[in-house]
């Protein structure tokens, strides 16, 4: 029997083969990039508040509450700050009374807020004993300032534990700020019920292998078994051939695409590294899905393809010297379709617009010089899909014309036909996301913890730097 | 498989190496003749990947087989007859084949048809030399058969009226001479 959750993770029984898995949807808008593309992303892109905090008094939180949100949490982390360090009463907790007033999201902004100004310490005392929703978004707001964890990390499991003791929205509320801090895409719902399909799978196998005797001198657990489809389906995906999926692949059904060795060339920078690859397996996607067609990659300068045109009798050579600067000339767009005249960028998913500004560039590099071109349609073959990643996936695709934009996730993709039909011009596949195996210890630990703990264990491995 | 031993390396070395090349081929030194200066390699019996394009990365030991003929491409747009000169030169070894076979130097068919045919008689007769390899074939992270890289002879044969779809399928036991049967003939 399986548990399948549409667009949430999906756990099933390991004598069905079991796996662990997250479907997302190829076509869906994600604005997610993992940690290590901060090098391709907006400075800014973090989302945190590290604006400066305003002191103010307590009683200006009413003020507050009509403010624009962003000034809104700035006006709240003040208000916090200054009951932080003011003197403390014997009698009564007025950080506790004054957070119990805030909604959850507003709570773990001012708490964030507060703790990027350092106020930390001061959260920790004087939360100690406040109620379970204050302790648990105060530990969400630890959780997400540190590094990659352990399963057995007792703050996770004291996280955990305080968790549970607060309702599922809250619940939600809290790991949804988890993730968003993290850069991640993964929805908090799904997470939840990932959680929740795996436990009860334990449990039933718990009870299942109980029953059933082992073969003489085999050890066997859910892991075991799950470990060994893994490596079933890697070997056949692998003798099946290159993994490219989305429009390219058209009437072929696209194979499971599973991670590819993580092996930075020297020193590398993992960003950049995951940025390189992501640019040239793209690109030579792009090329598959158009064999016959005039295709540079950003390895060919618009020079060079300007003065090709020009030998062509494509274009009048007069206009490339005269009115193109060095540097325009020396920009490599990452596809220029000559034959279709469709021009793409290739981005990051957090750097969509970015993507798109520099596609505009391009384009008025071209008619400055005299050539026609166009940004690139988002239904094109190519344009879409999976692709093997250093120790995870790509999945790319194409959210407006002419850019092409892409997430990195650990973990593996597993084609998944429609169940019903939709319009010819919707994609017909989409994919399954699933968690790398986990290791001996991360799954004792997820079921032998809370239910909260889990939810934060599994968070944190989805959220593990890359090569951590 | 031999290839020049100039093209194996660290990229950082082998982009040195290669731009001097590139700039004594240009000048009219013999492609083949500079390029095995230093000898040859067999790929089997040295360890890396055989990147046929992309963006490039040092701190990697692999075989470059793109180069020289990208830069010469940018760079002999000017001399249409010297570049012609290079290509026919290149077709007459294995190596020169592989090279302009890689997808990174497709835009040495861009300009017209008239190279298709005599780059398919000198690819075809070592495909199966090239495919022995196996695996090998990079673009950036994953090896993989020559076949299924976007290629020069996809360029080609597509061109040549063969159908997409059988330019992605996997090739018949007989190679890509099996496809020749769609070709329709270039004038």
């Amino acid at each position: 029997m399986s548990n399948r959750i549409e667009g949430g993770y999906v756990y099933q029984a390991p004598n069905t083969g079991a796996v662990r898995h997250q479907e997302i949807g190829v076509g869906k808008r994600t604005l997610v990039e993992t940690i290590q593309l901060d090098a391709y992303a907006p400075s800014s892109s973090s989302g945190t508040a590290t604006t400066r905090v305003v002191q103010r008094k307590p009683n200006a939180g009413v003020a507050a509450a009509s403010a624009p949100p962003a000034q809104a949490d700035r006006d709240r982390a003040g208000d916090l700050i200054h009951l932080l360090t003011s003197s403390p009463s014997a009698a009564s907790n007025p950080v506790a009374t004054y957070l119990n007033t805030l909604d959850t999201p507003a709570l773990l902004a001012t708490i964030s807020d507060a703790a990027d100004c350092g106020y930390l310490p001061q959260l920790r005392t004087s939360l100690a004993s406040a109620r379970p929703l204050l302790v648990a978004a105060l530990y969400a707001v630890e959780l997400a300032r540190i590094g990659p964890v352990s399963a057995n990390d007792q703050r996770l499991h004291r996280a955990g534990a305080t968790l549970d003791q607060i309702p599922r929205e809250q619940q939600i509320q809290i790991l949804e700020y988890l993730l968003h801090r993290r850069g991640a895409s993964v929805e908090a719902t799904a997470l939840v019920e990932g959680v929740l399909a795996m436990r009860q799978g334990a449990d039933r196998d718990t009870v299942a292998a109980s029953r059933e005797p082992l073969p003489a001198g085999a050890g066997r657990g859910a892991g075991d078994e799950a470990g060994s489809t893994d490596r079933d389906e890697q070997a056949e995906s692998t003798a099946m051939g290159p993994s490219i999926a989305g429009g390219a692949a058209g009437a072929v059904s696209p194979v499971t695409i599973n991670p590819a060795p993580w092996a930075p060339p020297g020193n590398q920078p993992g960003g950049l590294y995951i940025g390189n690859t992501a640019h040239s397996e793209i690109a030579a996607v792009y090329q598959a899905a158009h064999p016959d067609d005039q295709v540079f990659t950003n390895t060919a300068p618009i020079s060079g393809i300007l003065e090709w045109l020009t030998k062509m009798g494509r274009k009048n050579s007069s206009k490339v010297n005269d009115t193109l600067a060095a540097d325009e000339l020396a920009r490599r767009p990452d596809i220029t379709n000559v034959s279709r005249r469709h021009l793409y960028e290739i981005k990051p998913a957090t750097a969509q617009a970015q993507a798109a500004a520099q596609a505009r560039m391009y384009l008025a590099i071209f008619e400055k010089a005299g050539v026609e071109m166009a940004l690139g349609p988002s239904a094109e073959p190519g344009t879409s899909g999976g692709l093997p990643a250093p120790a995870g996936v790509f999945l790319f695709q194409s959210p407006e014309p002419g850019v092409i934009t892409y997430e990195y996730r650990k973990g593996r993709l597993v084609p998944v036909p429609l169940a019903r039909p939709e319009p010819v011009t919707a994609r017909r596949w989409r994919w399954r996301w699933e968690l790398q195996p986990l290791t001996p210890q991360q799954k004792q630990a997820i079921v032998t913890t809370t239910v909260g703990g889990a939810m934060l264990i599994i968070l944190m491995i989805v959220l593990a730097p890359v090569g951590a | 498989m031999l290839v020049p031993a100039v093209q194996y390396g660290d990229w950082a070395i082998v982009k040195k190496r290669t731009r001097r090349i590139a700039t004594r081929i240009k000048r009219g030194e013999s492609i083949v003749a500079v390029m095995t200066e230093d000898g040859m390699l067999d790929v089997s019996a040295h360890p890396g990947p055989i990147m046929m394009g992309g963006i490039m990365n040092a701190g990697r030991t692999s075989f470059h087989c793109f180069t020289p003929w990208h830069w010469l491409w940018q760079e002999l747009m000017k001399d249409l007859d010297a570049m012609e000169a290079i290509f026919q030169e290149s077709l007459r070894v294995s190596w020169g084949v592989l090279g302009l076979l890689a997808f990174e130097n497709k835009p040495w068919f861009y300009f017209g048809e008239e190279r298709f045919e005599p780059f398919l008689a000198a690819a075809l007769p070592l495909w199966d030399e090239f495919d022995a390899v196996g695996p090998r074939y990079f673009t950036a992270i994953q090896g993989h058969s020559l076949w299924t890289l976007p290629n020069s002879l996809h360029y080609i044969l597509g061109n040549m009226g063969v159908p997409h779809e059988l330019l992605r399928a996997p090739l018949p036991p007989e190679g890509p001479r099996a496809l020749l049967k769609y070709v329709r003939r270039v004038s």
